[in-house]
This record gives C-alpha cells, structure tokens and sequence, in this order.
C-alpha cells in the first residue's frame, strides 16, 4: 500500500505511453495483488478513453481570416509603436517622424501608470501596513495578508516584467521606488513565510520562497542602467513562471475566502 | 518555409508580415485552447486576441528556449487566470454545444457537426456532459486536464508551459481524471 502514490505516477505514464517495460511490469503486478489500484486504474482510463471523444464546434472558413482582420483593427487602434505601424495595410507616408512623438510619450505615460500604480496601493490603506507585530496566528488574517502581499508583488514584478529598455529611457526615481518597495515586500514576505503552515500551505510558501529571490535581486538592483540585472530579473520571472503562480495562489486564496464567506452565511441563515 | 524563430526574428525588426504570418499559423491552438478553457465562442475569440496582443507586446521577451506555441500556450493561460479572476467567465455555455449562435455579423450558423441527426446529436452530448463534468476541476487541474487531453501535449511540455514540476503535472492529471470519471460515471455502465 506504501507504493500506491508510485504507482498512481506509473498509471499516468502507462495513459500517455511514456512507461518503460519494468515500470509497465512493476504497475501490472502491483494491479494484481491492490484492489484500490485496480479501481483507480480502471476508472482514470474511463475518464482518458471518454473524454478523448471530445470536439470543438467547428468554425466557418472565413473565421479565421475574420480574427485576423479583427486584430489588425485592434493593434492599428494602439498607441503607435514601430511594429503597430507597419502592421497597418495601407501605411501612408508619415509627414512628421511618428516615433519622434510617440515614443517619449509612450515612456511618460508607462512611467507615470508605474508610478501611480505603486503610490495608489501603497497609500491606499496605510492603516493596513503591515508590520511583525500584525502578525497574528488568525488564518483569515494571514490569508488577507498573503494576498495583499502577491498582489503588489505581482504589479512590480509586471512592471519589471514589461520593462522595455529600448522604450523607456532609464530613471533612477524609478528604479529608487521600485527598490524601496521591493525591500518592503521582502520583509513582509519572510514573516508571512514564517506565520503560514509549512505543510498545509507548502505551495505558497515555496512560492514566497521564489519570489523573495525574485525581490531581492531588486533590492540589490543599482539603477535602471543595470541592464543586465534587469534582464536576470527578467529571466527569472520566466524562468520560475512567478506570475502564473501567484495568479494561481490569488485563484485559490480567492476560492477558500469565498467559501468560508458562503459557510458564514449558511450558518446565519441556520440561526 | 520559415521557422517560428525565423518569422519572430523579422517581427521583432518591425516586419508586419512576419508577425501576421505567425498568428496565421497559431490562431487555431490558441482559439482552441482559450474555447477549452472559457467553454464560450465569444470569450474565446476575445481572449485570443488579448493573447496576441500580449504576444505582440512581449516578441522581445521570447527567446526561443521553447517553442513558439508554448510560448503562446503559457500566455493563454496566464491571461484567463487574470481574467478569471476580473469577472466571472460564463464557464458553461450550452448555447455553443446544442444551439446555433450568430457572428457578429448577425449572420446565424450551426456548428458544423456531421449531417446524421443521430451521430450529431450524441457528438453534443457528450460534449455536454464532459463541459459540465468540467467545472468541478480546480484552474490549475483545468489546465493540465485540457493541455493533455484537448491538445495532446506530453508531460514534459505540460510541465514546461505551466512552470510546474513533472511530478506535480502527473498528480494533478490523475486528480483531475479521477474527479472527471466521478462526474461521468453515471455513463460508465451503459
């Protein structure tokens, strides 16, 4: 029976045939002689073997040329970068150099939607910055806490992420910002790593783990000069896919709120 | 016939042609997989194009370590999370499996399911039931579910696209199929 979570993986490589003659002899013998297997077995087959059959409604010929056409119409809408512009269909000679114009522009506005984006979630409940001692062992407090913490986490992270060393010329009020609010979420982080259940909430915290990497290479960040940090940055935002999974840590964190929400109003209804 | 990287390449130097060339050649995965996940035609087409859109913002961040279609996979994924999240997808819509629906062309069409009214109308059940089996599959088991299922990607991939583990792909894939046959068992006798 201790084998059973091994063999669980074997079954899955037997359905995708990625399994090797032992590992298929090894799962045949364990099936034989465990009758949870069996039927665990029998029953993820079914679902493989039922759930091939599905299909998509097709789609008319001119569908996609349609998408296509759509796309166009949505990039040529966009503030006018060098690719937007030589994806329209009928470029008309510019008399004035567009990206003479566009692309300061287009730096201010980024610049500033960074800078207000930071500003406007940290000044928005100063009451709620959160220090050691708010700490307390109150799930549903950690739980707003770790939320709050991916969420600011991921709009830095996005801005990094989106940084284009090409578009915006660099700022050292920027990067001084930046900084500072990544050595906030450091310290936020660790404490958080040290209030949630290292078994129960292993997920999250390995993701806090990743990401206090993530910020601290921030940290260390000098100015926005530092190009190549900037692209370690980068990488390691893609590399560890941080965004995806902190969007999947928001997804649950979200689930469990609601359904304690729902528990909550159930019972007062009881009452 | 130019390679992905080939077309990103020219895209990234400002060549339209080659930008237009790679979603030509990738619109129906990323439509298919935005259908998969949103379960609606409309939510599909809205959400590929925001996935092109990224990707056109992003060309320079693709390096060519994966291929172009994970690449596009990963950012699918990405951006129906966020807009999971942003408001409440109509995750089943009956009306893009059973009934005609109409383009925004006000033109009406079925979906082209074959002319055998038996045939087609057990296609559509079965569509049915596995849509509906589906929503009981947490997002992250929906995403491996689909990729493995729906597009035929291996484990490795699967693990590569969702920056998970391959262990962790292959215990979210029995999950998922485990809760996928609870849901569907009423039909395993018949």
């Amino acid at each position: 029976m201790k084998n059973c979570h091994k063999i669980q993986s074997l079954m899955i490589d037997a359905l995708t045939g990625e399994i090797t003659a032992e590992q298929q002899q090894l799962l045949n013998e364990h099936l034989q002689t465990c009758a949870s297997c069996r039927t665990d077995y029998e029953h993820i087959l079914f679902a493989n073997q039922f759930t091939r059959n599905y299909t998509r409604p097709a789609v008319t010929a001119d569908f996609w040329q349609k998408s296509l056409d759509d796309l166009q119409a949505a990039l040529n809408q966009r503030p006018k970068t060098r690719l937007a512009f030589s994806l329209r269909f009928k470029p008309q000679p510019a008399k004035i150099s567009p990206e003479r114009f566009f692309k300061p522009i287009i730096a201010v506005t980024a610049l500033c939607i960074i800078l207000c984006s930071a500003f406007y979630h940290f000044s928005k409940k100063p009451d709620q910055v959160i220090n050691d001692k708010t700490f307390t062992s109150d799930f549903k407090n950690i739980q707003n806490q770790a939320m709050r913490c991916l969420e600011q986490s991921k709009l830095l992270l996005l801005g990094f992420s989106n940084y284009d060393q090409e578009e915006l010329p660099p700022s050292p009020a920027l990067s001084e910002k930046q900084v500072q609010m990544s050595r906030e979420l450091i310290t936020r982080v660790s404490a958080l790593q040290n209030d949630l259940d290292p078994v129960a909430q292993k997920k999250l915290v390995q993701l806090l783990s990743d990401l206090e990497v993530i910020l601290l290479q921030i940290a260390n960040l000098d100015s926005l000069h530092d190009t190549r940090s900037i692209e370690i940055i980068q990488h390691s935002v893609d590399r560890k896919s941080i965004l995806f999974k902190i969007n999947m840590e928001e997804l649950q964190l979200l689930d469990e709120k609601l359904e304690s929400a729902e528990l909550k109003t159930s019972k007062k209804k009881e009452i | 016939m130019q390679t992905d990287l080939e077309l990103v390449n020219k895209a990234r130097l400002g060549s339209g042609a080659a930008f237009k060339e790679l979603v030509r050649q990738h619109q129906q995965i990323v439509y298919n997989l935005a259908y998969d996940l949103t379960g609606s035609r409309e939510d599909a087409q809205d959400l590929s194009q925001d996935v092109f859109i990224r990707a056109f913002e992003r060309l320079d961040s693709f390096r060519g370590e994966s291929r172009f279609s994970s690449w596009l996979y990963r950012i699918t994924m990405n951006m129906w999370m966020n807009n999971k999240k942003r408001k409440n997808f109509q995750v089943l819509k009956m009306s893009d499996s059973l009934e005609s629906f109409s383009d925004n062309t006000g033109k009406s069409y079925q979906p082209n399911y074959p002319d055998n009214p038996e045939v087609k109308a057990d296609m559509a059940m079965i569509n049915d039931h596995i849509t509906r089996a589906m929503t009981v599959l947490s997002a992250k088991e929906k995403s491996v579910f689909v990729l493995r299922q729906f597009h035929d990607q291996g484990l490795d991939e699967i693990a590569n696209i969702l920056g998970i583990s391959l262990g962790t792909v292959k215990s979210t894939l029995f999950r998922s199929l485990k809760k996928m046959q609870k849901q569907l068992s009423f039909l395993q006798s018949h």
